[in-house]
C-alpha cells in the first residue's frame, strides 16, 4: 500500500493521540450537545418573549444565540471534565472525546472560549445583569453540577437541574434588566420537570450509570424508589403548570392547554410507576412504559413553553 | 541541533487525503465563524446606536 507522512505531536504513543486532527467539523457541532441548547434556547426566548418592554430585534437575537452558545460551551466542559465516564458508557461512549477525534484540552478551550464570548456578547448587546446570569449558570452547570454534585449524590439532576432551568430568567433579564415572578414560575416548572425527564431516562441507562459508578437514583436507592419519585415529581409538576394562569401572567386557554398536558405527562408516569416489574422493580416490558415517560416529558415541556408564548401573542 | 517538536507518523494516501479535507473543512468553519462574529459585532453597534 502506497505510504505517506504527516506529522503529530511529539510524545505521543500514538499518532493523533493528544490532537484533534482527526476531528470532523460535526465532532465540534457535537461538543455542544444540540438537542440539550434548542431546548434551552427555546425556554429561553419563551423568557424574553414574555417580558414586558421593547428591545430591537436584532439585540433580541443575539441575546437567544448568547443563551445558546452559553449552553454549547457549559456542554463542551462537561465532556471535556465527563470523558472518563463517557468512554465506559454505551450511550457516550462514540462522543468526540471519548472516541479520540477531540484532545480533551481541545474541548476545554473550546468551552471556556466560547463560554467567554457568549458572556461578553450578552453584556454587550443587552446588559450586564443577564451577562452575569449567563456566567452563572454556565458555572453552576459546570463546577455545581458537573464536578461536584454528579458523581457524588442521587439528588445530583434535581439540584444540578437548576442549571437548565435559567435560560427564561436569562431572557427576562436580558430584556428588563432585572427579574421577576413569571420567569421565576418557569424556573421553577423547569427544576420540577427535570428528576421525572431524567429519572426516567435512567431506568433504562441504569447499567450504564452503574458501570460508570455515576450515582443515579436507580443505582443508588433502586428502580422501585425511582418510580415512586417519578410520579411524585410530576404530581407537583402538573398543578406548578398552571400557576402562570392561577398568578395572572397567562389566559385560560393556556391553562387549559396546560393542565391537558400536566395530566397526559402525569398518566405517563403513572405507567411507569405501575409498570409490570420484578421484586426489585426491575421492568418486565424492557422499561417501555419509561421510554414513553421520557418522550411525553419532552412533548410537555415544550408545549407548555409554546403554549404561554402563543397564550401571549395571542391574547396579549 | 535542537530536537524537534515534531515527529512524523506514516499515512495512506487515502488517510492523508481525509487528513486534508478535515483541516480544509475545520478551517473554512473557522473562517466563517470569524466572518459571523464580525457580522454581530456591527449589527449589535447599529441597534445600540439606534437605541440611544
Amino acid at each position: 500500500m502506497m505510504s505517506d507522512m504527516s506529522m503529530t505531536t511529539k510524545g505521543a504513543s500514538a499518532p493523533f493521540d493528544v490532537s484533534s486532527d482527526l476531528s470532523e467539523v460535526s465532532d465540534w457541532i457535537a461538543l455542544l450537545k444540540p438537542r440539550v441548547m434548542m431546548l434551552v434556547v427555546f425556554t429561553g426566548a419563551v423568557g424574553m418573549a414574555l417580558a414586558p418592554g421593547h428591545q430591537p430585534w436584532v439585540l433580541s437575537a443575539v441575546g437567544i444565540l448568547c443563551i445558546a452558545i452559553a449552553s454549547g460551551a457549559a456542554g463542551a466542559i462537561n465532556m471535556w471534565f465527563d470523558r472518563d465516564i463517557d468512554a465506559v458508557m454505551q450511550r457516550t461512549a462514540r462522543r468526540p472525546v471519548p472516541a479520540g477525534r477531540i484532545a480533551p484540552n481541545g474541548a476545554l478551550g473550546f468551552g471556556v472560549a466560547l463560554s467567554a464570548f457568549a458572556v461578553i456578547l450578552m453584556g454587550l448587546a443587552t446588559n450586564w445583569v443577564a451577562a452575569g446570569m449567563l456566567a452563572g449558570s454556565i458555572g453552576f452547570y459546570v463546577f455545581v453540577y458537573t464536578m461536584w454534585l454528579k458523581r457524588r449524590t442521587p439528588q445530583n439532576i434535581v439540584i444540578g437541574g437548576a442549571a437548565g432551568a435559567f435560560p427564561p430568567i436569562i431572557g427576562w433579564a436580558a430584556v428588563t434588566g432585572g427579574t421577576a415572578l413569571p420567569p421565576l414560575v418557569l424556573f421553577l416548572l423547569i427544576f420540577l420537570w427535570t428528576p421525572p425527564h431524567f429519572w426516567s431516562l435512567s431506568l433504562w441507562a441504569h447499567a450504564d450509570y452503574e458501570r460508570a459508578g455515576v450515582p443515579m437514583l436507580p443505582v443508588v436507592a433502586g428502580q422501585k424508589e425511582t418510580r415512586r419519585q417519578i410520579l411524585i415529581y410530576a404530581a407537583v409538576l402538573a398543578p406548578v403548570g398552571i400557576a402562570p394562569w392561577a398568578l395572572g401572567f397567562a389566559g385560560p386557554a393556556y391553562a387549559v392547554v396546560s393542565a391537558g398536558l400536566g395530566l397526559w405527562f402525569l398518566h405517563a408516569c403513572w405507567k411507569v410507576f405501575t409498570d409490570r416489574q420484578d421484586a426489585e422493580g426491575r421492568s418486565m416490558t424492557n422499561n417501555a412504559p419509561a421510554r414513553r415517560a421520557f418522550r411525553v416529558s419532552l412533548i410537555y415541556l415544550a408545549g407548555v413553553f409554546a403554549a404561554i408564548a402563543l397564550d401571549h401573542w395571542i391574547f396579549g | 541541533m535542537p530536537e524537534p517538536l515534531y515527529e512524523v507518523a506514516e499515512m495512506t494516501a487515502e488517510q492523508k487525503t481525509a487528513f486534508y479535507r478535515r483541516r480544509r473543512a475545520r478551517n473554512y468553519a473557522i473562517f466563517g465563524v470569524l466572518i459571523l462574529m464580525v457580522a454581530i459585532f456591527f449589527m449589535v453597534a447599529l441597534a445600540r446606536m439606534g437605541r440611544h
